[in-house]
């Protein structure tokens, strides 16, 4: 991509997410009934994982690792279900019906307008309910934390965002080769739910599976784990945004020779 | 309702279960996906328990009942759902419904029929994960084998899918008065995936909430019927079902009239 191309992307992004901002604000109360259908999401998550915890007396399963989890979890996919998933969810659609055609034919990057233009701002909810969790947690439980543990956390929480939006699109992307495969992204935000639970708790090979191949646990679990105790190589996050991404570009080119525009 | 007009709602209803299968059999993949879904939440949480109780977690129910439970739940869930509210809501925002209305026949004929097509396709399409779930745990799933048990629990879940397709009809038939229900509507699925317990046992919730959880309704549409397999004395229940019975009545009840006071306002959009 070049300097100029940049440059429309960005335009073009920052025009699409004023128009989803003055479409909530034109329907202010489905709008304010999503923001609180949001939160009260974030609230039904939140309660089987505290419930869990009310049961657990050893020391391996601190509540505060629980709680920050939570918050953690509560951004990255308040982030995810803004900017992302809106568009991943109409994907199937876009090419049973022949809409990828209106976005190959634009100046800007095809997978960029055909999956980000869908924006939900009012998804931002979640963030803040989050960041409000992560500081009550910190001054409840008395936790210290350190620069060094924020910044872990921010840079594991990125990564992992951007990793399991890639793992997501990955399923998605299966449109091209299956007919009518709308419900993966149920079964992507279904298995998301993973990240919300203190890691320990699951088997071995299924934790190894939640930071690899489905890295649930890269939005929620791991990332609060770097804040308490930052011991992860923030050099293995770049390295793990680079190899889901390249994966997705990988199937995305593949995909796009198969594509036959149902439209024309 | 007189014999004749029951034949033919009959004949009506068969000529459309037998479309929608046909329909249904065009997206396998669809089917195969959606399912995976539904099996994913009950598997990271029957994951999450049993790791939970081997790092010393201490629940009020055994390992054996969390277990059955939660190889069950996904299955009952699937049986007892409904979605045709958004449906229905897009039916009379659009105009559709006109077609219907002037049928000699229910105006929910066809919900009815996607709702038994498409649970007799999951059926078949859950089966089989349920059946690959409970391989590595079969040593802990307990199941009743007296067919009464089975009997109740069949009775239970057709209650529950009931109740749960009248609230359904009240969701969506809220669009006669106002454009988009679609929040509504996920503040419904919202209330019913957490108080059914289709997340977590309700058994494991805290005591405290033990009064609220034994008369909302959500609870009766998939805690109830697992409950019917897994309670130890079958003279529990009594009080369940009776509950349950008074929540299918009082849903049905409520369907109606809302139904109806929105059908007066309705003005056929595209009539």
């Amino acid at each position: 991509m070049n300097a100029r191309t940049a440059r429309v992307t960005i335009l073009v992004w920052l025009n699409l997410f004023r128009q989803a901002v003055m479409r909530d604000l034109q329907f202010r109360s489905q709008a304010w009934l999503h923001l609180f259908a949001g939160i009260g999401e974030l609230i039904v998550g939140i309660l089987p994982v505290l419930i869990l915890t009310t049961y657990v007396r050893t020391d391996s399963a601190r509540p505060e690792a629980a709680v920050l989890t939570v918050g953690v979890f509560a951004i990255t996919t308040g982030l995810m279900d803004c900017f992302v998933t809106p568009g991943l969810r109409r994907f199937d659609s876009a090419i049973r019906k022949g809409e990828l055609d209106l976005a190959l034919v634009r100046p800007v990057p095809t997978f960029f307008y055909a999956v980000l233009r869908w924006i939900q701002p009012t998804e931002l909810g979640r963030c803040v309910s989050g960041t409000a969790i992560l500081v009550v947690a910190a001054s409840t439980f008395d936790l210290g934390l350190g620069p060094e543990g924020v910044l872990a956390m921010i840079a594991w929480a990125f990564a992992g965002t951007i990793a399991y939006c890639a793992f997501w699109a990955d399923l998605t992307l299966l449109a091209f080769w299956v007919r009518s495969i709308e419900p993966v992204n149920d079964l992507a935000a279904a298995w998301r739910g993973a990240g919300q639970y203190p890691r320990q708790f699951f088997p071995r090979t299924m934790q190894i599976v939640l930071v690899s191949f489905a890295p649930a646990a890269l939005i929620g679990s791991f990332p609060a784990e770097q804040l308490l105790d930052p011991t992860a190589g923030l050099v293995l996050a770049p390295a793990v945004v680079l190899v889901s991404c390249s994966l997705t570009a990988l199937i995305w080119q593949f995909g796009l020779v198969r594509y036959n525009s149902a439209s024309s | 309702m007189s014999a004749h007009t029951a034949r033919r709602a009959g004949s009506v209803l068969r000529s459309l279960v037998g479309q929608e299968l046909q329909m249904i059999a065009q997206y396998r993949w669809w089917l195969v996906a959606m399912q995976a879904s539904v099996v994913a939440v009950p598997l990271i949480s029957l994951l999450v328990w049993r790791g939970a109780m081997a790092n010393g977690a201490e629940p009020p129910v055994t390992r054996d009942y969390l277990t059955t439970y939660l190889v069950l739940v996904s299955l009952v869930t699937m049986l007892t759902s409904s979605w045709t509210a958004r449906f229905l809501a897009e039916s009379i925002r659009l105009g559709h419904l006109n077609a219907w209305l002037v049928r000699p026949c229910s105006t929910h004929l066809a919900a009815v029929a996607n709702n038994v097509s498409e649970k007799l396709a999951k059926l078949a399409t859950l089966l089989p994960l349920v059946a690959i779930l409970a391989v590595p745990f079969h040593r802990d799933i307990e199941l009743p084998a007296h067919p009464g048990r089975w009997l109740l629990f069949l009775w239970a879940l057709i209650m529950g899918a009931t109740m749960m397709f009248c609230f359904d009809v009240i969701v969506g038939s809220l669009a006669f008065w106002w454009d988009d229900v679609a929040a509504m509507d996920r503040f419904r699925q919202l209330a019913a995936s957490f108080l059914s317990g289709a997340l977590i046992p309700l058994s494991v919730m805290p005591a405290a909430w033990g009064p609220f959880l034994q008369v909302q309704p959500f609870g009766y549409a998939v805690a109830f019927p697992i409950e019917t397999l897994l309670a130890p004395d079958v003279t529990t229940l009594g009080t369940g079902l009776a509950v349950q019975a008074a929540w299918v009545l009082l849903a049905l009840v409520a369907a109606r009239f809302v139904w109806v006071r929105g059908l007066r306002r309705y003005s056929g959009a595209g009539a």
